[in-house]
């Protein structure tokens, strides 16, 4: 369960990054990202990334160092696929992913 | 300075890709198939589908191995080498093989058999099949060619691949700004965010796994520090880094061995608890005999199991190798672990596998982009030179034809008969024979047609295979998903994604060509 939660966070993390840009925010959101909205979105996913690392380490470094690698790429790809295809799915997505983390956080504690 | 400085590295990443491109989408395909090694053989063997996997996996170990040894001693006396596969997580059986003593300069014939962990007995119906071992050596031996010559070309590639990796960074200006980008039906363009997408999102990946796959083949690449510093050179080099894989000549006398029962309970009273992945008697029987215990390095970034060596007539141990690294063979190793990935669970290992895929389509949609930049800029009376039909055919070749190769090389596995003599390497055959059919196809036309109508074949073939596995064997798909037999349910309903993508490959060919006739007519109707 901690690697769901380390795969989550890592999307999240990269959900970030996408919307932090003007472009893609735009085609989720339907308006422009003002700068200082990016700039928190931009620390929020650093934040999350950190997270990611620190789980996926957890229990084997060299082990959980590649299993991050593996989330980055994931997430990068479903992400673009996401913004080219579907990003009003997207976007419901987003607003899903603070709950999932939540429940995930809760079942992995548990 | 700069403008220049960024042309040559487009030049040389144009160039370099190109080169090898297609040679270099062979060996990622086979690669990318071959972190399925163990579940493709799996699957290749329909008589150990139903075989259980056991809840004490390790403390069983200690039975079977004597059970094994056992069955060897009874059936295989006059053996070159007993070789023991115990049940692993991604192997539910037992593995019992012997080699034969070669006749004068050849080297012994193989003899597998599996058997249930659970009940000890052996299992029928061994299927004379190379499985994913096939992928495995297609990866880096390639076939039909000799070995050394082979791993040349393997290696050049790998190091064009990284020439290609680094200037590609270098020319992609807009690495983290663009990195989702991908714009769907814009032509070149598309293909270019494509290249671009599956290059940045496994970089690490692409990076790593051409970098380690030049360090597997180091020591023939760069032989000369071994030479240097030993008088006989590599192979000396090799006796004094890993002295149990040495073999000494059999001498022909023979000794009364210790029961084996005995060794393996000795080997347990020393070293208890220890998950062991395989057992090796050289020349049984033979004063030469080594009894050897190899163990389960589980997850670790470690490549080279743990060893234990046994005289085999007095019972005493001879070497333990691999338990204690320096710091250059731990190095050494670990690249080595992640270039093979056999650490990985099952989540790491589809992470290997979709990088993998995205290795493919990085390679694929670099030599398709290149193809269709040069007919852009192509006049419309133009005619296509011979290099352009050339690439196209040899892209369309490679990118469709494996594909279909792979289809053929599974049906083989399931169509042809059991008795047939030299199945295993028909199964081969008909790999490269439905290879060569696409490539003859492809190089006499690579037209849109050509691509959508083997993308429809490959449609077919995917979505028939596990027909086809469910009419040959006594489990289908949905058996599968109910006795919880995730590999076999997984391979089915890989192939039936795989159908997917081509069938959505091929409706998107189909109206990309109705397109084209309209814009035709349009345009003759402008010029009117």
């Amino acid at each position: 369960m901690i690697q769901l939660l380390a795969f989550l966070f890592c999307f999240t993390s990269f959900t970030g990054f996408a919307l932090a840009k003007s472009s893609h925010y735009k085609s989720v959101f339907g308006v422009r990202v003002d700068a200082k909205l990016s700039r928190h979105i931009r620390i929020v996913s650093w934040v999350c990334l950190l997270a990611s690392a620190l789980m996926s380490m957890w229990h084997q470094f060299g082990y959980g160092s590649i299993l991050l690698c593996g989330y980055m790429a994931v997430s990068v790809m479903c992400l673009a696929l996401l913004l080219s295809y579907m990003p009003a799915k997207l976007r419901s997505l987003i607003y899903l992913l603070p709950g999932l983390l939540v429940i995930t956080a809760v079942l992995a504690l548990l | 300075m700069k403008d220049s400085f960024f042309r040559s590295m487009t030049w040389l990443h144009t160039w370099t890709g190109l080169l090898v491109c297609w040679l270099l989408f062979l060996i990622f395909f086979a690669g990318t198939l071959s972190f399925f090694r163990h579940e493709i053989t799996f699957w290749s063997q329909p008589a150990v589908h139903d075989v259980a996997p056991q809840d004490n996996r390790v403390l069983a170990q200690q039975g079977q191995i004597s059970a094994a040894l056992q069955h060897l001693e009874a059936n295989a006396v006059e053996a070159d080498t007993w070789w023991v596969g115990l049940p692993s997580e991604r192997n539910h059986v037992i593995e019992v093989s012997y080699k034969d003593k070669g006749k004068e300069g050849e080297r012994g014939q193989w003899h597998d058999q599996y058997m249930d962990p659970n009940t000890e007995e052996t299992l029928g119906e061994y299927r004379d099949s190379h499985g994913g071992l096939f992928f495995y050596r297609l990866h880096f031996d390639l076939h039909y060619m000799d070995r050394t010559v082979a791993r040349w070309l393997v290696s050049f590639a790998s190091l064009f691949m990284l020439i290609g990796l680094i200037s590609g960074v270098v020319i992609h200006k807009r690495i983290f700004k663009d990195m989702f980008q991908f714009r769907k039906g814009k032509g070149v363009r598309t293909w270019l965010d494509a290249h671009n997408l599956s290059s940045v999102l496994a970089l690490p990946f692409h990076i790593m796994i051409t970098y380690t796959g030049l360090v597997t083949l180091i020591f023939m690449l760069f032989p000369y520090p071994a030479m240097t510093q030993y008088d006989e050179g590599k192979k000396a080099f090799f006796a004094d880094l890993s002295p149990s894989r040495q073999h000494a000549d059999i001498t022909g006398r023979t000794v009364e061995m210790l029961p084996m029962k005995q060794l393996v309970d000795q080997f347990y009273t020393d070293w208890p608890h220890v998950d062991i992945k395989r057992v090796i008697v050289d020349h049984p029987s033979d004063e030469t005999a080594r009894l050897k215990f190899y163990a389960n390095t589980g997850t670790k970034i470690q490549d080279e199991m743990p060893v234990w060596v046994y005289n085999t007539v007095n019972g005493e141990l001879i070497m333990t190798e691999n338990t204690d690294f320096s710091a250059s063979e731990t190095l050494y190793d670990s690249m080595i672990a992640l270039h093979t990935g056999r650490l990985s669970l099952p989540g790491l290992r589809w992470l290997f596998f979709v990088c993998g895929i995205a290795g493919c389509v990085m390679i694929g949609s670099g030599a398709v982009m290149w193809a269709k930049r040069i007919r852009e800029r192509m006049k419309a009376d133009q005619t296509a030179s011979f290099g352009l039909r050339l690439v196209e055919g040899l892209n369309l070749a490679t990118i469709m034809g494996l594909p279909v190769a792979t289809a053929a090389f599974f049906f083989a596995n399931r169509l042809l008969p059991d008795s047939y003599t030299g199945r295993a390497e028909a199964e081969i055959h008909l790999f490269f024979l439905g290879w060569l059919g696409v490539a003859l196809m492809a190089l006499y036309k690579a037209g849109t047609a050509q691509w959508r109508q083997l993308a429809q074949l490959n449609a077919v073939l995917w979505l028939a295979l596990p027909i086809c596995n469910a009419l040959t064997t006594e489990g289908n798909l949905v058996s599968y998903i109910f006795k919880e037999q995730w590999v076999l349910a997984g391979f089915d309903i890989l192939c039936l994604l795989t159908a997917a993508v081509f069938y959505i490959q091929s409706r998107k060919l189909a109206s990309k060509q109705a397109a084209k006739p309209a814009v035709n007519k349009a345009l003759k109707g402008q010029a009117v």
